[in-house]
């Protein structure tokens, strides 16, 4: 920034006044009160539009306040001003009258730290605190999927290779499984040739034997008559002929049968002519009047006996019934007067313990109505009462019991007496009859007589053991006989009447087969059976001259058949399961599997970025607050370079090396002595020096470029300070434009652009 | 006849970082294998977790039929489950703990004889390997194992020195060093 050049109107002194500037250093010189700081306030309050006395550089004579500036080709009007008084002050104003800079200035501060937050350095901390590292989470987000991804792939890669272990497994099965077949085909193979082989021998052997037969069968046949009969004829002949010899040998059984029956009748009668001697009889009729006797003369002796049964029961069966009776009612009696005693006792021991129980109630409650109320005597009154009735009851019951003892031995006595009558009785009819009891005296009754029958009639003791049975079985024995002998008269009159015909069917059979025989030209039916018999023969041995032809033709071509044959069913079948399971087996496509190695290495590589990544985002906030504290650092770093600027610049002036410090509002102290302002341990020289080089280090640290006014400074200075403050301005011009006003000859180092006066 | 068990060789297994070193994996593991095979000629070997369990089948029975000597038994159910014909799948003797690994820490095999089992120790067949995260500066003496993995971030002058030592691996970002900044930070700053 330049200022070119200045046009006043009116202000203080001035009045039309026109002065250019140039580049660099402008040095305007003049004497005391020739109107330098008037033109410095000039151009200060064009720059800037502000003045605290404005009104004290109204113009002295004219009217006209004002003027105007050209600023970098443009005009400026007064009082327009473009720059920041605060800021155009305390970097590019130096007045006559002393600085306080080095006092340090907040708003400056603010304008430092601002300008230095857009810095390069503070854009790159501030980037960093802004910055939410998208990318690297858009990247964590790719690499998981990316992993995702590879997973899948080699999810797919395990289901593939699974997919191939199952074929491989069933490879290795029907690999197996071929084998097996293989082994069988081959032993299959071996038995089947076997087998074969055997079977041609077998059939080679029956040919050579067939065929040896058949030679004998055609040398017999040639060596046999040849002679023509009728079969037919001659199977009738001989079946009249087996009719004849089977009549004849039946003829011969019946008469044998007739003989044997012959030999039976003779027999049954002999029999019945015994029986009937046996009971004293002639013939059969005087048979039948003994067995009527001997029937009555039975039923006699029974009648008898029953006589007598009944007398001897009537003499000892009833007194022994009646004593028997009244021995059972004497027992009946003793059992219920049993019953009725047992009862008597069980009351008996009920009424002891009421007794014993109410007299006892009596006895309590007694004693304590004597200590207590008068309730307790109704009770007493109760309880001996109670006493009184059970006493009662228990001693009547005593004497019924008594009374039943007493009735039950008298029974038991009259029963002793009833059983010894009874056993007297029992001996008595033992001695009379010789038997224990009535029941087996009428068996002994019936022994005696059975015995005395058949004593009189000892014949009929062979047919049963007492009279009704065996003349009973006697008669029954001589009926069956009869019976027997009219059954044999019966079949011996059939047998001979079949005798008869059989002899009459024999002459007729006998000669038509003669007749036959005669026409046929046969001597005898030997003569025709042998003629049968060779004919027969000879077609035997034609038929089986057939047969062998028939089976050797079946040979031949059964051997033809097993000689083509080379397989079997078996054999067939496990060729054909052994090329089913080749096909199979070249069916299966078992492709090797590509390697998962660089899908593994991507996703191992890829777990190790995302492990990277994740590490780097968890890095963040400590990178954030790094660069916060470092941002922070930054901004307040520029009192570090006053600071240095200030201890350079005071060692290029004095050759002393002075510790200054510069707080963040700008306020200079020397360090060890912070708590006193500068102006107590500095001279005004030393003072201006300070403020010069600080509004030269701010300007740098600002980058600012307005021109800088030096309103007549540094006039207490030796000539040494002088050049290096010379030095300083030619070093400041070479970045901003200078305005130097002096009244000092020896800074006219060049020429002055105005010389005022 | 002595029974030689050997045990978790896992042909074609490559966790993690080893998947880098494929071929170092196998020739350490085949070392292992032709070492026994060959030191114990004739004897029957029994083989206990000798592949991978997700690996392909058909690899496998080559592997199988090509390098094992016959009637040996291999109890993998991946094996048992193939069929392939002259290799066993059983073996029923319970046997104490042990590992033929290259990379385990203690290697050995175990000689079954008269009921008794035997160690053989095959530490010098061991192979170390490692993987490791690097966030910080690297050690100079970097690396000490047979096989390295690093993972992480190495200065450029750490990565020239690393780049042609074969035993080493590295995955991560190479980073130019600049001012103060760690290597975190240094990754992060590229970011912006």
């Amino acid at each position: 920034m330049r200022v070119e050049k200045v046009v006043i109107e009116g202000f203080g002194k001035f009045e039309d006044f026109t002065v250019e500037f140039k580049e660099g250093i402008n040095i305007v010189f003049g004497k005391n009160s020739t109107g330098k700081t008037t033109l410095a306030n000039f151009i200060k309050y064009c720059l800037t539009g502000h003045l605290e006395n404005l009104e004290d550089f109204r113009p002295w004579h004219s009217r006209k306040f004002g003027g105007k500036l050209t600023l970098d080709g443009r005009e400026l009007l007064f009082g327009e001003g473009r720059i920041d008084p605060d800021e155009y002050f305390f970097t590019s104003f130096l007045p006559e009258s002393g600085d306080p800079s080095y006092n340090g200035f907040e708003k400056i501060m603010k304008i430092l730290k601002e300008h230095r937050y857009n810095t390069e350095t503070a854009t790159f901390f501030r980037k960093i605190l802004e910055s939410s590292f998208e990318r690297l989470r858009r990247m964590e987000r790719e690499i998981d999927l990316s992993i995702k991804e590879l997973e899948k792939k080699l999810g797919a890669w395990y289901g593939r290779r699974d997919e191939l272990k199952k074929l491989l497994v069933e490879r290795n099965r029907l690999l197996e499984e071929l084998d097996n077949k293989k082994n069988r085909f081959s032993s299959e193979m071996q038995k089947f040739m076997r087998e074969k082989e055997k079977r041609l021998a077998e059939i080679d052997a029956e040919i050579g034997k067939l065929e040896s037969e058949r030679e004998a069968t055609r040398r017999e046949l040639e060596r046999m008559p040849h002679r023509l009969i009728s079969l037919e004829t001659c199977k009738e002949i001989e079946d009249k002929v087996e009719k004849l010899a089977f009549s004849k040998g039946r003829k011969e059984e019946l008469i044998g049968e007739i003989e044997v029956l012959n030999e039976k009748l003779a027999e049954t009668r002999e029999k019945i002519k015994e029986l009937i001697s046996q009971v004293g009889a002639e013939d059969l009729e005087g048979f039948m009047l003994r067995i009527e006797n001997l029937k009555l003369q039975a039923e006699v002796l029974k009648e008898k006996k029953k006589h007598e049964l009944r007398e001897i029961l009537e003499r000892l069966k009833k007194p022994l019934e009646s004593v028997e009776n009244e021995l059972n009612e004497v027992n009946e009696e003793m059992v219920k007067a049993g019953e009725v005693l047992a009862k008597g006792d069980k009351k008996l021991s009920l009424f002891k313990v009421l007794l014993l129980s109410s007299a006892a109630l009596s006895l309590v409650s007694t004693l304590f109505s004597l200590f207590s109320s008068r309730y307790l005597l109704i009770l007493t009154a109760l309880g001996l009462s109670l006493t009184g009735v059970f006493a009662w009851r228990y001693f009547y019951t005593k004497r019924e019991c008594a009374k039943l003892e007493r009735t039950l031995s008298e029974l038991t006595a009259k029963r002793k007496d009833l059983m010894e009558k009874r056993s007297a009785m029992i001996m008595e009819i033992k001695g009379t009859t010789g038997v224990e009891d009535l029941n087996s005296l009428e068996e002994r009754l019936k022994r005696d007589l059975n015995s005395e029958f058949l004593r009189r009639h000892p014949y009929l003791s062979a047919f049963g053991k007492d009279p009704e049975s065996a003349i009973d079985a006697l008669e029954r024995r001589l009926n069956e006989l009869l019976m027997s002998k009219e059954t044999i008269e019966a079949a011996l009159l059939e047998k001979n009447r079949a005798v008869e015909e059989l002899e009459s069917f024999m002459n007729r059979v006998g000669k038509e087969v003669k007749s036959a025989l005669t026409e046929m030209g046969f001597v005898s039916v030997e003569d025709m059976k042998e003629a049968v018999e060779v004919y027969r023969r000879r077609e035997a041995l034609e038929e089986k001259l057939r047969e062998i032809e028939k089976r050797l033709q079946a040979l031949m071509k059964e051997r033809e058949e097993i000689e083509q044959r080379v397989s079997s069913v078996e054999l067939d079948s496990l060729k054909r399961d052994i090329e089913f399971l080749k096909r199979k087996v070249e069916e299966m496509r078992l492709d090797r599997l590509e390697e998962p190695w660089d899908v593994l290495e991507e996703l191992y590589r890829k777990k190790v970025e995302y492990a990277l990544v994740s590490e780097k985002i968890g890095h963040i906030p400590l990178l954030k607050d790094k660069a916060k504290k470092l941002l922070e650092e930054f901004l307040e770093g520029y009192t570090k370079e006053i600071e240095i600027g200030l201890i350079e610049g005071y060692k290029h002036f004095f050759g002393a090396v002075v510790n200054f410090k510069v707080h963040p509002d700008l306020k200079v102290r020397i360090r060890g002595y912070e708590d006193r302002e500068l102006s107590r341990t500095m001279s005004k020289s030393c003072l201006t020096l300070i403020a010069f080089l600080l509004k030269k280090n701010v300007s740098e640290l600002l980058e600012v470029n307005y021109p800088f006014i030096i309103d007549n400074s540094f006039v207490d200075l030796d000539d040494e300070r002088v050049e290096k403050v010379w030095e300083y301005l030619v070093e400041v011009a070479r970045k901003r434009q200078v305005i130097f006003f002096t009244s000092d000859k020896r800074f006219l180092k060049k020429d002055p652009i105005v010389v005022l006066s | 006849m002595n029974m030689i068990l050997v045990k978790d060789l896992r042909f074609f297994y490559y966790p993690e970082g080893l998947i880098l070193f494929r071929k170092e994996a196998d020739m350490a593991r085949f070392n292992v294998l032709n070492y026994v095979l060959n030191k114990f000629k004739g004897e029957k070997f029994v083989f206990i977790n000798l592949f991978w369990q997700k690996a392909d089948p058909i690899t496998v029975e080559e592997f199988v039929l090509e390098h094992l000597p016959k009637d040996c038994v291999v109890t993998d159910e991946l094996v048992k489950e193939l069929h392939i014909p002259g290799v066993e799948t059983s073996f029923e003797y319970d046997y104490p703990e042990f590992s033929s690994s290259p990379f385990a820490t203690e290697c050995k095999c175990l000689i079954f004889s008269n009921g008794t089992f035997t160690e053989l120790d095959l530490g010098f067949l061991r192979v170390k390997f490692e993987e490791e995260f690097v966030f910080g500066d690297l050690a100079l003496g970097y690396p000490s194992s047979d096989l390295v993995v690093l993972k992480g971030f190495l200065w450029r002058e750490e990565y020239e020195r690393l780049k042609h030592v074969e035993n080493a691996k590295f995955i991560g970002e190479v980073l130019d060093k600049v001012g103060d900044w760690t290597k975190l930070e240094r990754a992060l700053l590229k970011e912006l």
